[in-house]
């Protein structure tokens, strides 16, 4: 079987290429055209696109296998996926898979499967139909989606956005909940687009702007904290042109911030684009959105195109000479893609394999050129800094840490959601005040205060705050936790993407870590040794523990394996799944050793045993 | 130049070198699996971790710039650690099947753990299995002994320009593949066995073949085209169960074609031709009866040319050549395939001038014809049908065979010493690598008979040659050691 493009996609794909100076970066882009036109990625297919983009169809074939969210031919027409991940797991999401797996046994329109955490975990557990997403959802719920499915009247209920009160005033989230806050006319008519333009309009050196954003102490809001000035400055000065790269892939779990900044606010984001395009003059920007943010890529490609229309974007940005380019590059589901590197070769039409640093993406990045890759919220809170000037920004946060920050905050609280707070803000008032703390009233057990790969705080941590040990004296005093980069990182975790993954009493610790190394050992990307063979090995060693098989010398054995996989790598991720690992080891040991001792998990099998909360400095 | 202090060490390195470069050229043994000096690098394997003295932590030198006053260490218990550790995630998955693994003996993975770790395996669960399937007509994939280094990936992009094959899957199920209908199937295409590391790809001609501590090593060079690539003959109860490439920066840099690796069968084919009949003083008497001719195939060796031309100048008899020219020039990185099929024209065309076509009309015809896959062309046949004596020197039994009155069975080229002149004029030895079959005698042995001079091996033949012949002049088998030499005059 041969498969061929009509004429318009042929058209359509030569407009997606031409956006990229390498035809074969429109690997992905073309893939999805492929489920478009024939409803999968299949070898015809993947022989058509790599003849189009003159690629290997075996190096086609080693790019879609590396990404899980291409629908393949084995797919029905329904694809189910349940998430997995961590935050949806503590709110029964296995047991919904498994409650799927039986309803839909035998059913030739669906096909089920695990997806890794799709970002909704305020809302979990979720699913995901075809590119919907399904909310909190039930047993129930899933009984009704199948025989509608079946029936063949499914229709999807539409994404519900919502945000949790708050006592601070938000800056990036002010607007997402009003009606219409995605379109031009909202953006426009509450002043936006004014700064972008007059920054391009006055001409003004964009070092000037590079300095601003320096001076504002900005730090980026992915995950490192990295200062987004310092980063601008890093770039070569040489003839090559240079990329601004929007990292749109927020895949990091327990974070779901930019997701809500992309539905509900894609001009705020793009009028950053705008500003930090001048600032680093870089006419070329791409943003890289996550696979399975399927509708979040259309909200921001109709607002990018609106962009266009109104002269915003474009050969004349505002009608001067600028020129800015803004390309939305849809990913197909790796969170590898998330780490800059990755997400570059990814963009380049690769396998999403993080490259070798140095050179840092700045001095050779993007198609070996310089390049800035920044968060959507980091780019998105340019315009409020250029707006609002430095002071005002610095009045938030802290010295070090300045601003507002997005977190997101999920697990077994009262009110999941996102919560933009100053940084620097006690972990006690996120967690206690403004989500409510945790539900049903038990007590606190955990938190994972940056994301997942973040280590873990136990609840004594949070309540007492962490033990510091005086480097002089070795006298060791508690020192309250503040969500601030510096006092996270002194604390022995870090801030991250500010993803707050809270756990309640009745959490089974090494249940917890099993499901968090499950996540790492599939998206690792199996380039360097000590990350592809560890992520599963340490992931097999949890997960024989929870299921009884465990022996007590092999809590150890975690922990040196963890430590073994630590700087050793192209990238972090083996360093993001071994401290989870390390930490959750350390601070919830009594656990490993009940599950070794009883050959069982003692929280599944009815008699947990009430645990103290194993805080540090207890074992 | 930077310097460098390696192990305590001041070098000097050239500009853009890596440590792992430095570390080679200097002597400093660093394991490495993925790094490979014909092919880009790619810093996966973690193999090469060294101390570098301005990083914390461990550093994979295959990728690490050498800066000034930089200070390596790559020995030590913290280097040591590291290695181990790299070793111990290796083989977690790995199926430790040593005892059927046709890798086993020559492998990297042994070796660095035999180097590096004791025997014990702290990995109780279930592995990681993945496929055992043949990737082309000559390559088959053992999935479970894959280390993903990306070697095999890598040559086919940048070497063999064809790109078959892939990495498949992410994490540890990570795999080389190819695409499902797109075999590896390319001129170069078994440089990926040499290339793996460990026992996942397996030449399929060399499948269970041979366990390679009790198989004999041959340096030698590959007769079948005019490049002359530097290769090890594997032979095991006397036949030649593979031919590998050596490196040669100056002939065939790591590589070699399957064409010219394949290109043994007939040394053991039943066709093959062990019986003489006659001998060579019949040759000779024959031939000084006047009205005599010489064919000769640019297959023979410098050794057997220079045997030949005494012999004609003895007979006063022209010389016509058999040479085997097909397809095209091709290149693939340091390694050209030339369209000449024969290992020794260059030579021809040095001793002999501008070659002739078979001699017409003689009473009587010498032939002398190496080339294994040519078999009595039809000028050759007119010749041979008018002549009314006949000598034949062949591989393989044929209907020129039939016809002659004295039959001399050749040696195949790796049954016997000598000498090419590769296309680019470089003179290369040839060793015996198996013995002829029982019967079959060298061919300068009895071409000195037919000349009735004092018999000399080979080495001697060509010291003889190398006095008279100026492109060979003050070369000997030492001076030519096992990379060759380039000829007088070039």
């Amino acid at each position: 079987m041969n498969r061929e493009f009509g004429a318009e996609t042929l058209v359509e794909l030569e407009r997606i290429c031409a956006r990229y100076p390498r035809r074969e970066a429109a690997l992905l882009p073309a893939m999805r055209l492929l489920e478009r036109e024939f409803g999968c990625v299949d070898e015809p297919g993947m022989i058509l696109v790599a003849k189009l983009l003159g690629v290997s169809p075996a190096h086609a074939y080693g790019v879609l296998t590396f990404y899980t969210h291409f629908r393949r031919s084995s797919d029905a027409k329904v694809l189910l996926q349940v998430c997995s991940t961590l935050p949806c797991a503590l709110k029964g999401s296995e047991s919904l898979y498994d409650h799927l797996k039986k309803i839909t046994a035998g059913e030739p329109a669906i096909t089920l499967k695990k997806v890794e955490c799709l970002a909704n975990c305020d809302r979990a557990p979720c699913l995901q139909v075809n590119e919907e997403y399904i909310d909190n959802a039930t047993p129930e719920m899933c009984d009704q989606l199948v025989a509608q499915i079946r029936a063949g009247r499914w229709t999807p209920p539409g994404q519900i956005y919502s945000v949790p009160p708050n006592t601070h005033q938000p800056v990036l989230l002010r607007h997402v909940l009003e009606a219409g806050s995605e379109t031009m006319e909202h953006y426009l008519a509450r002043g936006g687009y004014k700064t972008a333009e007059e920054i391009v309009k006055s001409g003004r050196n964009p070092d000037e702007v590079v300095e601003t954003v320096f001076k504002s102490g900005l730090r980026g809001r992915g995950g490192a904290g990295f200062p987004t000035g310092q980063k601008w400055k890093f770039l070569a000065k040489n003839d090559k042109p240079r990329y601004l790269v929007v990292n749109a892939d927020e895949s990091e779990p327990g974070t779901f911030k930019d997701k809500l900044l992309i539905d509900r606010d894609p001009h705020q984001l793009i009028e950053g684009i705008i500003i930090a395009a001048y600032a680093i003059r870089s006419k070329t920007c791409y943003i890289y959105i996550r696979g399975e943010f399927g509708i979040g890529a259309w909200i921001l490609q109709k607002a990018v195109d609106e962009a266009y229309e109104k002269g915003f974007l474009g050969r004349k940005v505002f009608g001067t000479a600028s020129e800015i380019d803004v390309t939305v590059h849809r990913g197909g589901g790796a969170y590898i893609c998330g780490e800059e590197t990755g997400l570059l070769s990814s963009l380049e039409g690769k396998r999403g394999n993080p490259k070798i640093k140095p050179p840092f993406p700045a001095v050779e990045g993007l198609f070996r050129s310089p390049t800035i890759v920044n968060n959507v919220e980091t780019i998105a809170t340019l315009p409020h800094i250029l707006k609002n000037g430095v002071e005002w920004f610095r009045k938030m946060g802290t010295e070090k840490s300045p601003g507002p920050k997005i977190f997101s905050v999920c697990g077994h609280v009262h009110r999941p959601g996102n919560y933009e707070v100053p940084l620097g803000i006690p972990i006690k008032e996120l967690i206690y005040d403004l989500a409510g703390g945790v539900r049903g009233g038990k007590k606190l057990k955990a938190v994972i205060p940056g994301g997942l790969s973040a280590p873990v705080f136990a609840a004594d941590e949070v309540d007492n705050g962490y033990v510091k040990v005086d480097a002089a004296t070795k006298a060791e005093s508690r020192v309250p936790i503040t969500m601030d980069f510096e006092s996270i990182a002194g604390a022995g975790s870090m801030l991250g993407s500010g993803g707050v993954i809270v756990m309640d009493e009745e959490t089974c610790m090494v249940d917890a870590l099993w499901n968090t190394l499950r996540f790492y050992a599939h998206e690792s990307c199996g380039q360097c040794t000590p990350c592809r063979e560890g992520t599963g090995w340490i992931a097999k060693l949890a997960g024989r523990m929870e299921r009884g098989g465990g022996r007590d010398d092999e809590i150890a054995l975690l922990d040196e394996v963890a430590a073994n996989m630590c700087g050793r790598t192209i990238c972090v991720l083996a360093d993001a799944a071994a401290m989870p690992a390390r930490s959750f080891v350390k601070k919830f040991r009594a656990e490993f050793e009940a599950h070794a001792r009883a050959k069982k998990c003692p929280y599944k099998h009815g008699h947990a045993p009430k645990p103290e909360p194993a805080g540090v400095g207890s074992h | 130049m930077p310097k460098i202090k390696l192990n305590g060490k001041e070098v000097e390195v050239a500009p853009g070198k890596t440590v792992l470069q430095a570390c080679v050229d200097n002597g400093a043994f660093v394991p490495h699996y993925c790094w490979h000096p014909g092919l880009s690098p790619a810093g996966n394997c973690r193999m090469c971790l060294v101390k570098v003295s301005n990083s914390r932590k461990l550093e994979a030198s295959c990728m690490y710039p050498c800066s000034d006053n930089l200070e390596v260490t790559t020995e030590g218990p913290e280097v040591a650690k590291g290695r181990q550790d790299v070793l111990e995630f290796m083989l977690i998955n790995h199926p430790l099947d040593c005892p059927i693994c046709d890798k086993a003996g020559e492998c990297d993975l042994q070796d660095y753990t035999y180097a590096y770790r004791g025997g014990v395996s702290r990995f109780r669960d279930k592995k990681v299995i993945k496929h055992t399937k043949d990737l082309g007509p000559n390559v088959r994939i053992w999935g479970s002994r894959c280390i993903a280094c990306t070697r095999c990936v890598r040559f086919c992009e940048e070497v063999a320009g064809t790109g078959e094959l892939c990495l498949v899957n992410r994490g540890d199920h990570s795999v080389v593949d190819v695409f499902p209908t797109i075999p590896i199937d390319n001129p170069v295409s078994l440089n990926v066995v040499d290339l793996c590391p460990v026992g996942a790809l397996i030449d399929r001609n060399f499948l269970y073949q041979a366990r390679v501590w009790f198989a004999r090593e041959t340096e030698s060079v590959c007769a079948s085209c005019a490049r002359g690539c530097n290769v090890k003959i594997t032979a095991l109860d006397n036949r030649i169960k593979r031919m590998v490439p050596r490196v040669n920066a100056d002939v065939n840099t790591w590589w070699m074609c399957d064409e010219g690796r394949l290109n043994t069968r007939y040394l053991a084919d039943d066709r093959r031709l062990t019986a003489s009949k006659g001998s060579a003083r019949d040759l000779d008497a024959a031939a000084r009866k006047g009205n005599f001719g010489i064919v000769l195939s640019t297959y023979q060796t410098i050794e057997e040319m220079w045997l030949v031309k005494r012999l004609a100048e003895a007979w006063k008899a022209p010389v016509g050549f058999l040479t085997l020219t097909r397809g095209e020039r091709k290149k693939f990185g340091g390694l050209v395939i030339e369209p000449d099929k024969t290992p020794n024209r260059r030579f021809a065309e040095k001793l002999f001038g501008e070659l002739k076509p078979v001699p017409a009309g003689c009473k009587g015809l010498f032939v002398l014809n190496g080339i294994p896959e040519l078999e009595g062309p039809p000028e050759l046949m007119a010749a041979a049908n008018g002549a009314e004596f006949l000598a034949v020197s062949d591989l393989r039994k044929g209907p020129l065979v039939e016809k002659a009155q004295v039959v001399l069975p050749a040696c195949a080229w790796a049954e016997k010493d000598g000498t090419f002149m590769n296309v680019d004029g470089r003179v290369q030895r040839i060793r015996k690598a198996i013995e002829p079959p029982a019967a079959v005698r060298a061919e300068v042995a009895w071409l000195q008979e037919a000349l009735g001079t004092e018999p000399l091996s080979a080495e001697g033949v060509f010291l003889q040659a190398a006095k008279e012949v100026p492109a060979l002049a003050g070369l000997d088998y030492g001076k030519l050691g096992n990379q060759g030499a380039a000829s007088n005059g070039h």
